[in-house]
């Protein structure tokens, strides 16, 4: 009897048609605490360099946090990782909905999918029983369409259902895997990794149950963060507006990513907001991951019109700036339908805006041949044109297949000097946020191992707007002053603070909602839930340190695949253009009391100030700051000892100067 | 009296009320033990929670034959005397909510017992308000 994990680890090779069991090592709990972190464990012991991600050497990894399955708040959040088709670098990818909780309920913590198949399959796993199946009749259908066929095929509707649509099995560099029909493991391209491996879907049915060590404190220190969760002012509005609820704000900021991030501005940006989409005919529901209390989701129909008969999940704040603003659009409806074909061809929304908006300056700038356009106007706000161009990216056709290998190598292939348009970096496109308008940002989206994106390290504690965010300021850095997000100095202390938290938050199987986003559950409330759940005393420096080591030893996985400090840069146009509609000084920072933009403020991700955050980080972090490589003492201190010898082989492992 | 009610409207699917309350009736967390359930259609966002209705004259209570059921005349919920349970399930039958619900290991018939009226699946409602206890 293992206590808040199942215990185990599911493997399948589809080359090969095996099906075996291994337990989740003990030891691997208290060093890596779970989801992601097991999963950083189990992708650097499975493969080494080099290897083709579309090829049956990659491993595609499902782990389940640790506390989900609990009532434990937020805690059904599911981290998948492999190597990145789109960055050939380590990938993880996060998802909520409730497939996570229905494969520990069926007994497995991790599911390991090695090979790849001959033709379709989909893995079912019915409690202890798991078969891999035909699914040559489920290919070429869309999400929706495949998980009602499942529950048709199973006989049950409650089955949980983990899917790839046209996205991933046409291989498109971040193509989605979808869960609970609307939640997206998007980034970074996992899709076409399952794709690759002819794996259209994973039914899961579980009848098992999640016992808890210490059940009075487990129930005592649940109810300490929900009640601390609750208490957070931007509680109600994340459930009342969704992540959509911040773009106005965002948009009076002037940091709202507008026309491909040449803007931070689009005039009605209400008119694609949260609280204008709440009072809308659209919003009929909101909706809740696994375990989670405060239900931002949304679910969205559109009953007349062009679109008439679209239903969705969504939209996030995320994909309005994306299939909205980004492209120059304030059309609610088009980003309704936009997000409706993502979610049902299983595309990242992301990245299918980023690059819809990388076409739309392209094709302003006249780059395309007619050839190549087949008549499309990729004008603009052309809303029927953004709708288009997702169905033409997810079946690869005309114009289509060549966005469908995502924009850093789209930019290669048309050239003209489209790169320095392309918003992406290490070759994933950048997630919507204004990273010359916040310094910490810029920072971690530099380092991430994944690309440049939120989901590594969000610190929007360092604006200062909430009474949480200046605390945590203040804890990290000694004083509230550096809650600014137009200043350098700290910049490396917050992001890596907040990289630890992130990461115990993942290996959890938390939302980035409940400590980064929002401040109600501190690090000492997330160990006093993991110590009771697994019934050992697990301190909060335990917990940021194994946040750590499962940050580095990430790191450490891009490291071996030769990533140096070169890679940890942002996309061009942030480098060298300044932000305009910062630059004018209409700036909401001002307004914001007691701050103003220092002196020498430019809305710029510059070289200089990049370079001189990221020496402060890698010394950080005891890492060597021309390559960016751990030191061996970094590793030997975190007990990652483990990865030492084969980047030595290489000569990985800096020498202390 | 206080009402424990659903709103199938508010209901965001989260499933947080079935965790906790199969966790303080059964000491562990499972959708199986919850004495709430949740009928979700997921390609709709639809997410349908059933719950004891609590009926004034309640069939289950006539339909055992057992006399082990009866309703707890503090809290208006139907309370089922597992030493008096002999596991017919007559009073799952009789049920026209199908919300008594049948332990097989137990051989033992459940329903909600409103946690002796200070229900725990309200307090992780607080943002949708799909349960309410009024």
């Amino acid at each position: 009897m293992r206590f808040a994990i199942a215990g185990k680890i599911l493997h399948v090779d589809l080359s090969k048609r095996k099906i075996w069991t291994e337990s989740v090592p003990e030891e691997w709990i208290h060093k890596f605490i779970g989801s992601r972190g097991v999963n950083a464990k189990i992708l650097w012991d499975s493969m080494g360099s080099g290897i083709d991600p579309l090829g049956p050497e990659n491993t595609l990894i499902f782990g389940t946090g640790t506390l989900s399955g609990t009532f434990a708040p937020t805690s059904g959040r599911t981290t998948v990782t492999c190597k990145s088709p789109t960055t050939h670098l380590y990938l993880k990818t996060n998802v909520g909905g409730h497939w996570g909780t229905e494969l520990k309920f069926a007994g497995y913590d991790y599911l390991v999918v090695h090979g790849a198949a001959i033709t379709p399959v989909y893995l079912w796993i019915d409690d202890g029983k798991v078969e891999i199946r035909d699914a040559r009749h489920l290919w070429g259908k869309d999400v929706r369409e495949t998980t009602s066929l499942l529950h048709e095929e199973i006989g049950d509707p409650a089955t949980q259902v983990a899917v790839i649509g046209q996205g991933g099995e046409n291989l498109v560099y971040f193509a989605a895997i979808m869960v609970s029909v609307y939640n997206a493991a998007a980034r970074g391209g996992a899709g076409a990794v399952m794709g690759s491996k002819r794996l259209k879907a994973v039914a899961v049915r579980g009848h098992g149950s999640v016992k808890v060590a210490d059940g009075k404190e487990f129930y005592r220190s649940c109810h300490v963060a929900i009640k601390n969760s609750y208490e957070d002012a931007t509680a109600k509005f994340a459930h009342l507006y969704g992540t959509a609820g911040s773009v106005p704000m965002v948009n009076e900021a002037r940091a709202f990513p507008a026309y491909n991030f040449r803007r931070g501005y689009i005039e009605g940006a209400e008119k694609i907001g949260g609280p204008y989409l709440a009072e809308s005919k659209y919003l009929k529901r909101r909706l809740g991951c696994n375990a989670c209390i405060f239900c931002c989701h949304r679910y969205c129909e559109i009953k007349e019109g062009k679109y008439a008969g679209c239903y969705t999940g969504g939209p996030e704040y995320e994909t309005i700036s994306a299939l909205g603003a980004g492209c120059g659009s304030i059309d609610l409806e088009v980003v309704i339908k936009a997000n409706e074909l993502c979610n049902i061809y299983g595309l990242d929304t992301i990245s299918a805006g980023n690059l819809i908006q990388w076409a739309m300056e392209g094709y302003e700038k006249k780059i395309f041949t007619e050839q190549q356009l087949e008549g499309l106007r990729l004008e603009w706000g052309n809303g029927e044109v953004i709708v288009e161009m997702v169905r033409r990216i997810a079946h690869r056709q005309g114009l289509g297949n060549i966005l469908a290998d995502g924009v850093k190598r789209a930019a290669e292939k048309i050239g003209c000097g489209s790169e320095k348009w392309a918003i992406q970096a290490k070759g994933l496109e950048q997630s919507r946020v204004e990273t010359r308008a916040a310094f910490g940002y810029a920072l971690a989206f530099a380092v991430n191992p994944r690309g440049p994106d939120h989901l590594h390290s969000e610190t929007i504690a360092e604006f200062g707007t909430r009474p949480g965010g200046r605390r945590l300021i203040k804890k990290i850095t000694g004083d509230e002053k550096y809650a600014n997000p137009r200043l350098i100095e700290k910049r490396a202390d917050i992001v890596r603070w907040h990289e630890d938290c992130f990461a115990a938050t993942d290996s959890l199987g938390l939302c980035a909602f409940i400590n980064t986003s929002r401040f109600g559950v501190d690090p000492q409330q997330m160990a006093d839930m993991f110590s009771a759940a697994i019934g050992k005393r697990v301190t909060e420096e335990e917990l940021m340190e194994a946040g750590r080591r499962i940050l580095t030893l990430e790191k450490c996985f891009n490291v071996r695949e030769g990533a140096t400090r070169a890679d940890d840069v942002l996309p061009w146009r942030l480098m060298n253009e300044p932000l305009e509609s910062l630059a004018r000084g209409q700036d909401v920072m001002k307004a914001v009391e007691g701050k103003t933009n220092p002196e020498d403020f430019t809305p710029i991700n510059s070289p200089a100030m990049l370079n001189r955050m990221l020496d402060e980080y890698y010394e950080l972090h005891n890492w060597d700051k021309q390559t960016s490589w751990p030191y061996r003492e970094t590793l030997e201190k975190l007990d990652l000892k483990e990865v030492i010898p084969e980047l030595e082989s290489k000569g990985k492992i800096p020498r202390k100067k | 009296m206080k009402r424990l009610l659903a709103h199938p409207n508010k209901c965001t699917g989260c499933r947080s009320c079935m965790l906790i309350c199969s966790f303080m009736h059964t000491d562990a967390c499972s959708y199986h033990g919850s004495r709430i359930k949740i009928v979700s259609d997921e390609g709709h966002g639809i997410h349908t929670p059933t719950l004891c209705q609590f009926c004034e004259d309640p069939p289950c209570v006539s339909a055992c034959p057992a006399e082990a059921l009866s309703k707890n005349p503090k809290t208006n919920s139907i309370q089922v005397d597992a030493s008096l349970c002999n596991g017919c399930q007559a009073c799952i039958s009789a049920c026209p909510f199908g919300t008594m619900f049948f332990d097989p290991e137990n051989q033992k018939a459940f329903t909600c017992d409103l946690c002796q009226g200070d229900p725990e699946c309200v307090k992780v409602c607080q943002l949708p308000e799909a349960l309410s206890y009024v």
